[in-house]
């Protein structure tokens, strides 16, 4: 028989109240879906599957470069920000809604893919849709399977330490710690799993972003190839992960008053980490550009020119050049502009936004072939129903696990 | 010899004294005193409050001289043989890239070494008077100019922080 059960504090008492913020996101979700579907049944179906495409690339990229930071974190040994580690965990409670927006790109192949149309000579056996499908939603599921089994060995000892003597919880609680075996061994047993798996989390990233960027991307324009693409997209993806890290980071902490847990020394580290990697990214774009440039092989430099000289693309060349790269990594240098939850919050922002443009840069000018811009309504109401499915499902991986959220339980 | 000047030498076997004697010298307002360590004290620093080292404005000067340089040389060279090769314009910015970039690494890195040696005052050929070869080793020191007649007072109060041997120079 069990001991009478302690009084259990409500778990979510460590939560801010996020009523309005709900509110909030589901008018956006609303407004962008339906925005969508109007554009895709009627006024415009190819901005509407083009846009989409964009925004599945950039938040879903956004959410898996969450666990790949927490892995590279695990990795370098690294102690110095538990929490904002933890708030980038949690963003992988958009990988199955990520999941399902990759199943919905099946009804707008025949807007994304220029080659189901007019087959790409030569290349049919790789680029056919049946394949591609196939492939990248099995590399998919391996990807999200690893993150998940990786973030279900991170919360175990903490659910563990949570419930342990205060009765049988249920549902996702009692599956996250059955078969518990006392807190000191379970803390190992994570700690050593933890260790080979974020090897596998890194890993299977750069595998399947490879082969997303080659599928999903570079195949929009089947004549063009480069090899480092694939290393290119993820880690300008993983940069842009950060910089929304940033900006999450800065919000919960003003928010959910956490200044103590998220002290500014930690975006210091992140302004370090944000600056090295706005270097590696502008770096993998130069290394192509430099080769494709100076070969000046027709099939490799039409990519190229179509961006940087053909209007209306290569205004946003440039501001993809300036505000991306050069500027964030010269903002970046100053300390105090690390230090400072003002300026730092407004550097994540320029470089979410600019890396959101540079995303649309590589998938829309492949697909659009009128002089116009298409950057209108539609592109602005579908990106904000992304976001706005993007924080709802962070705030419900929150809700189901307040125990995991960084308040004053948890060590900074 | 560099001018000699009175004052009292501690050496100290372990740090923790010697962060002790000098918090307790900034209490009691003493400005001039100098502290020898075999490695690099971060704490130290922090009590001197010493203003933020300018090896990074050496650093940046010489970055920013460096890719001028690696400009002005790829563009001089260019347009010096003034030859049109592979059908691209004699000045093209995308291969100069490479050289600048080089050049600011490497001339940012001669800027930092120039700027340490710059502030730790080397090289230097006479040694302080009050130098002891410990101080290379395993030792640290604090020197505090005073005269003879405080020096006493001196003496005991770092004798009673833990200092391992206590003298009096004359200078």
């Amino acid at each position: 028989m069990m001991a009478p059960q302690a009084p259990a504090q409500p778990l979510s008492e460590s939560l801010p109240e996020t009523r309005r913020l709900r509110s909030f996101l589901w008018v956006l979700l609303i407004l962008g879906a339906a925005a969508f579907l109007i554009g895709a049944l009627g006024a415009s179906p190819q901005r509407a599957w083009q846009t989409y495409l964009v925004n599945f690339l950039f938040w879903s990229g956004i959410a898996q470069a969450g666990i790949v930071f927490s892995a590279a974190y695990r990795l370098t040994n690294a102690h110095w920000g538990e929490s904002m580690r933890r708030l980038a965990e949690g963003m992988a409670g958009v990988l199955p809604v990520s999941f399902v927006l990759f199943l919905l790109l099946f009804f707008g192949r025949s807007f994304l893919f220029p080659w189901i149309e007019t087959s790409a000579h030569g290349k049919e056996s790789w680029l056919n849709f049946p394949f591609l499908f196939a492939r990248d939603g099995i590399s998919l599921i391996m990807l999200y399977g690893v993150s998940f089994v990786y973030l279900y060995y991170t919360l175990r000892p903490i659910a563990g330490e949570r419930f342990e003597g205060r009765g049988t919880p249920s549902g996702l609680h009692r599956f996250l710690i059955r078969g518990w075996q006392g807190l000191s061994g379970e803390r190992a047993r994570s700690e050593r799993v933890l260790r080979s798996l974020a090897v596998a989390v890194v890993l299977t990233y750069a595998a399947v972003y490879t082969l997303l960027a080659f599928d999903l991307v570079m195949s929009l324009e089947p004549q063009w190839y480069s090899t480092l693409f694939g290393a290119y997209f993820f880690m300008g993806n993983f940069y842009l992960g950060l910089a929304f890290l940033g900006v999450t980071t800065i919000l919960v902490r003003k928010s959910a008053r956490l200044a103590s847990q998220l002290p500014s020394r930690n975006f210091w580290d992140l302004g370090k980490l944000m600056l090295a990697f706005g270097m590696v990214t502008g770096d993998f774009f130069f290394s192509q550009f430099l080769v494709i440039w100076y070969g000046n092989l027709p099939e490799e430099i039409t990519f190229v020119i179509h961006r940087t000289k053909d209007m209306p693309w290569a205004t946003l060349s440039w501001i993809v050049l300036f505000g991306g790269y050069l500027g964030p990594v010269l903002l970046l240098f100053s300390r105090a502009v690390k230090l400072h939850a003002r300026s730092f919050v407004l550097v994540s922002l320029l470089v979410l936004v600019v890396m959101w443009i540079e995303r649309y840069l590589l998938v829309v000018p492949s697909l659009w072939h009128e002089k116009s811009l298409p950057l209108g309504w539609i592109e602005v109401l579908v990106t904000a129903g992304f976001a706005g499915a993007m924080g709802l499902s962070v705030l419900e991986f929150w809700r189901r696990l307040p125990f995991f959220f960084p308040s004053s339980g948890s060590k900074p | 010899m560099r001018k000699a000047e009175p004052g009292v030498l501690g050496i100290f076997a372990r740090l923790e004294p010697l962060l002790e004697a000098c918090k307790r010298l900034r209490r009691e307002g003493v400005q001039k005193f100098q502290v020898i360590t075999p490695i690099p004290v971060e704490e130290v620093q922090e009590i001197l409050e010493k203003p933020r080292s300018s090896v990074r404005l050496f650093a940046l000067i010489g970055g920013m001289l460096g890719m001028a340089s690696g400009f002005a040389l790829t563009i001089w060279t260019s347009l010096d043989i003034g030859l049109i090769s592979g059908g691209k314009p004699i000045i093209s910015l995308p291969a100069y890239v490479v050289i600048a970039f080089e050049m600011t690494i490497l001339f940012g890195a001669l800027g930092t070494v120039l700027g340490l040696f710059w502030n730790i005052r080397l090289p230097r050929f006479t040694l302080d008077p009050f130098y002891d070869p410990k101080f290379s080793e395993d030792h640290f020191g604090l020197w505090i100019p005073c005269g003879a007649l405080d020096a006493p007072r001196v003496e005991a109060s770092l004798r009673s922080l833990g200092a391992e041997e206590v003298r009096f120079e004359k200078g």
